[in-house]
């Protein structure tokens, strides 16, 4: 009996949020104290049909960049997991808190440091090098969690291949990456999300030039119209929520991948 | 040893300088194939390069610039003023308690009723397909559309001073208490919960289901209660996967810049708020001070984590 | 202290809609008893166990300790002490706080618990290892210091789920006979679950032969090779003679001839079966009642004995038999020889409905049933 009103209460903590929010989204007019909107509208998502809107460049501008890093951090990660999970060597603890560190220390403390170099190297204000900075917080978590993939992979396979004539191209391809699929599909999962959602960091490089989403969002919050805000909200949400559906069964399939971030 | 996967058959260590023919090798080198410490040189570079240019370098630059070298303006000369600033700086004084106090309680809050919930969802027979799925919903759901939700149902014309309304608790907005932009940052600190409990949730449950069942049986059968269940097998074998994750929550927590701003007050606000507003007020020579403001929130952030995984470390006795 | 006697009572057990894990099962094991429950995988063993611990319960039927029902008591409060294939004694703790943990759980005090880990360990024969940790033990200490922690708190009822399957043949033996010393000297009510024959019949009091939920039979290790049950208990304990044929009078006639059998026997359609062991060859022509004419159908060396399949005498017929001779009996196919079937271990079986089995050999039988245990 207890254990139905935890769950109960569990559903309910887990979900009330997102209600007003919905609620808001599709808002015409809704007064206070009313517990539902008085008159029911779509002008939040208007926005969408009306091309070189800001709404329509903000997506274009955050999915491109959540793109290239999502790639970019998966392949880099999937090197990086590999050695740190299949190897031994000196120094690895060294460098497993290297890759650790930009998990825990906030990235946006770094970037201020680095944005003098950005603004030499003639990467500030651009997209690639607001990309480039989104690599800074999603490259450990994905090397986090194939680490912990590659640490209960089993090599036996691979030797297996090249016994029987593969390339290493064609091992890599057919016998590495299928088997560290679902890993990596989570890993990419956290990369994009963490990359779509990012703004401090996209503020700083972008300087405001390179609109992405959050941007958009934050400028919507600071005002007084909910529904635009709210609808934004719903919009920005779709994106990770589909890749989640698309990955779900990854997340609770691959424990390991999951337990890698229990191995700090 | 305690319950971290200590299972994984690691490799002979091979080393820079294995000598060939070595008593241990783990399979004989073929043609073509690289040296195994050339091998890990090349998988680790580019996240290896990565990390040393952007973030190494981005903390010595910004490091640098906090002793007042490297600066844009100002005569370029060391000088540890900055720190003693920031000291004094009455935003960042009145910032550390506030901060400190909304990231332990609610990286606290959030480990115990991810807890819960992972048993809860464990133990559920139908609909757990259910409540794992909404348990993991709120995991991509990102910051900011959490702190609009949040702002929605907190604030005092939000959703939940219209249920007070409605239950006759208010008669106004103006008096249902303040949960956003409030003194103690409570708004932040439900937000925190909302996305914290289900990411800690998600790792102590796939925990939970890598064979802790078959320990509890055993303590089931030498008569343990489910509390005594719970204090000496269910907790030590989670231990690992709540405090590593709890500390990734309290690393995120102490230095997000982005709720803090949206949920909090301008003052006293978070540290990552003054230091950020710091850095872009347009008076450039406050910037040293910025510069010192984050290398302190990063120095106090990585001795943390540093005693963190020597204490883990420790407890287990170094096995991974 | 008196030992517990175990009762189950029409035990049943369905997973899904399937037909039942354990169907209507019931048995009387008598105290201080070491009873075996045998079967293949999957035959409802480990499930029958399973629910005199408590950690499943059964859709209907019960289970007594004495004359106490406990079928609807919690595992935590049954007083049984289970050691199960994995030793599975706690990571985080010391071989002593292992063992010791179930009288903690009964709050007993700190220097009763100590006294009777020494005791406990002393009894497994690991004096001595109480501060060491789980990682430093081998596999067959691990088990040892499982069945410590499980006895220690007195149990009612022993409950063995393969304790031994995870450790190599020599561990295994060694084990065993472990086992049943100190069960025997602590007079404790057990159940054995295994898989493995040989191990019931060396370690049990009875064994239970469980086929699909049910018991085939349930008698002591002996009655299993002098008068199985029925075919499939034949089978199982690696008998394949089985002939056809007619019992009347105080004679059984099948293919291979005429066999006297004790004259009380019913009349009609039957199956003799005579083990391998008890077939032996004589000189010359057959002269005593049991004696039979037969060639050679085909032999195997295996080093330790000659293995020989032969038909009838008279060359007809498909039924074969088979027997183990010295190695140095070496005939040839096609060459007439005699056999005695050892009269006083001729046993007679009621006809069945023989379903379409090929004939496996005894070494593809063990084959086929290990090929099965590993991937279970």
């Amino acid at each position: 009996m207890r254990a139905a009103i935890g769950r109960g209460v569990l559903v309910v903590g887990l979900l009330i949020p997102l209600v007003p929010l919905a609620l808001w989204s599709i808002t015409r007019t809704w007064q206070y104290p009313a517990l539902l909107p008085q008159e029911f509208g779509m002008r939040g998502f208007q926005e969408l049909g009306r091309p070189g809107s800001d709404l329509l460049q903000g997506l274009t501008t955050s999915s491109i960049i959540a793109v290239i890093v999502t790639f970019a951090a998966a392949a880099v990660g999937l090197s990086a997991g590999r050695a740190l999970g299949l190897h031994s060597f000196r120094s690895k603890r060294l460098v497993q808190f290297l890759m650790l560190a930009p998990v825990i220390v906030p990235a946006f403390a770094v970037t201020m440091g680095i944005q003098v170099l950005f603004i030499r190297v003639g990467l500030a204000d651009t997209l690639w090098g607001v990309a480039l900075v989104h690599m800074i917080p999603t490259v450990p978590y994905v090397t986090l969690v194939m680490g912990s993939v590659f640490a209960n992979y089993d090599i036996a396979y691979e030797e297996q291949a090249r016994v029987l004539g593969a390339s290493s191209l064609s091992i890599f391809w057919r016998v590495t990456l299928p088997a560290v699929f679902p890993g990596l599909a989570v890993a990419s999962l956290f990369a994009f999300v963490i990359s779509w959602s990012e703004y401090i960091l996209t503020l700083l490089v972008g300087g405001g030039a390179v609109k992405t989403m959050p941007l958009l969002l934050f400028a919507y919050i600071g005002g007084n119209d909910s529904t635009r805000a709210a609808a934004l909200g719903i919009i920005f949400i779709i994106p990770p929520l589909l890749l989640l559906a698309l990955t779900s069964r990854y997340l609770t399939g691959s424990k390991k991948a999951i337990s890698g971030l229990g191995q700090l | 040893m305690s319950f971290r996967s200590s299972s994984v058959a690691e490799p002979a260590p091979y080393g820079a300088g294995s000598a060939p023919g070595s008593a241990i090798q783990r399979s004989a080198r073929l043609p073509g194939e690289w040296p195994d410490g050339l091998k890990v040189f090349a998988l680790l570079s580019p996240a290896l390069f990565l990390i040393v240019i952007l973030f190494l370098g981005g903390f010595a630059f910004g490091f640098l610039q906090s002793l007042g070298l490297l600066s844009l303006v100002g005569d370029g000369s060391l000088s540890f003023s900055a720190y003693g600033r920031m000291f004094e700086d009455p935003a960042v004084r009145a910032s550390l308690p506030l901060t400190l106090r909304i990231s332990i309680i609610s990286t606290v809050l959030s480990a115990i009723l991810a807890v819960a919930s992972a048993l809860l969802i464990r133990s559920t027979k139908r609909g757990q397909k259910f409540l794992v799925t909404i348990f993991q919903l709120n995991i991509p759901i990102p910051h900011i559309v959490g702190a609009i939700a949040m702002m929605l149902l907190l604030q005092q014309s939000g959703y939940f001073s219209r249920i007070a309304f409605a239950l006759g608790l208010v008669s106004s907005p103006a008096e249902f208490i303040p949960l956003v932009a409030d003194e103690f940052g409570v708004g932040i600190i439900a937000h925190y919960m909302w996305k914290e409990v289900p990411f800690i949730g998600v790792v102590v449950l796939a925990a939970l289901q890598s064979g802790v069942k078959d320990y509890e049986e055993v303590a089931r059968s030498l008569g343990a209660s489910s509390w005594n269940r719970f204090r000496f097998i269910i907790l030590p074998f989670i231990a690992p996967s709540v405090s590593s994750t709890s500390i990734i929550a309290f690393a995120f927590t102490f230095g997000s810049y982005e709720i803090p701003f949206l949920l909090g007050r301008p003052f006293p606000a978070a540290l990552p708020v003054v230091a950020v507003q710091s850095y872009r007020d347009s008076d450039l020579l406050s910037r040293p001070e910025a510069m010192a403001t984050s290398v302190a929130i990063t120095i106090f952030i990585s001795i943390l984590v540093y005693l963190y995984m020597r204490i883990a470390d420790r407890y287990t006795g170094g096995v991974r | 202290m008196s030992a517990t006697a175990v009762s189950l009572s029409n035990l049943t057990k369905f997973y899904g809609n399937h037909h039942p894990a354990v169907n209507s099962l019931s048995m009387r094991i008598e105290p201080g008893e070491l009873v075996s429950l045998l079967g293949e995988s999957g035959c409802g063993k480990t499930t029958t166990l399973r629910m005199i611990a408590g950690l499943v319960r059964p859709n209907s039927g019960a289970i007594l300790f004495d004359d106490i029902d406990v079928t609807d008591m919690s595992t935590e409060k049954r007083p049984v002490g289970m050691v199960f294939q994995k030793s599975l004694l706690f990571p985080h703790m010391s071989i002593a706080e292992n063992v010791g943990f179930g009288l903690r759980m009964q709050k007993a005090p700190q220097k009763e618990i100590d006294e009777k880990v020494e005791r406990m360990l002393g009894l497994v024969q690991l004096e001595g290892y109480g501060s060491r940790r789980v990682g430093q033990l081998s596999g067959g200490q691990e088990q040892r210091v499982s069945l410590a922690r499980a006895l220690i708190v007195e149990p009612d009822v022993l409950l063995l789920d393969e304790p031994l399957s995870a450790l190599d043949a020599n561990l295994r033996v060694q084990m065993r006979d472990l086992i049943r010393s100190i069960q025997q000297q602590i007079g404790v009510t057990t159940v054995f679950v295994t898989h493995d024959q040989a191990e019931a019949v060396e370690v049990s009091d009875r064994i239970a032969l469980i086929c699909d939920g049910k018991i085939e039979q349930y008698a002591a290790p002996e009655d299993f090779y002098t008068a199985p049950d029925s075919v499939r208990v034949a089978k199982f304990f690696g008998t394949s003679n089985l002939l056809e044929g007619n019992a009347q009078g105080g004679t059984f006639t099948c293919e291979f001839g005429s066999f006297p059998i004790s004259s009380g026997h019913a009349s009609g359609e039957g199956i003799l079966v005579i083990r391998q062991e008890e077939i032996s060859i004589v000189d010359g022509q057959p002269r005593d009642p049991g004696d039979v004419s037969v060639v050679v159908e085909k032999i195997q060396y295996l080093g330790t004995k000659t293995r020989i399949w032969v038909k009838p005498g008279n060359g007809s017929g498909s039924a074969s038999v088979q027997l183990d001779a010295s190695p140095s009996f070496r005939p040839l196919a096609g060459e007439t020889t005699t056999l005695r079937f050892n009269p006083r271990r001729i046993h007679i079986l009621p006809a069945e409905v023989r379903s379409e089995e090929p004939e496996f050999s005894e070494e593809s039988e063990n084959f086929v049933s290990t090929v099965k245990e590993k991937s279970r």
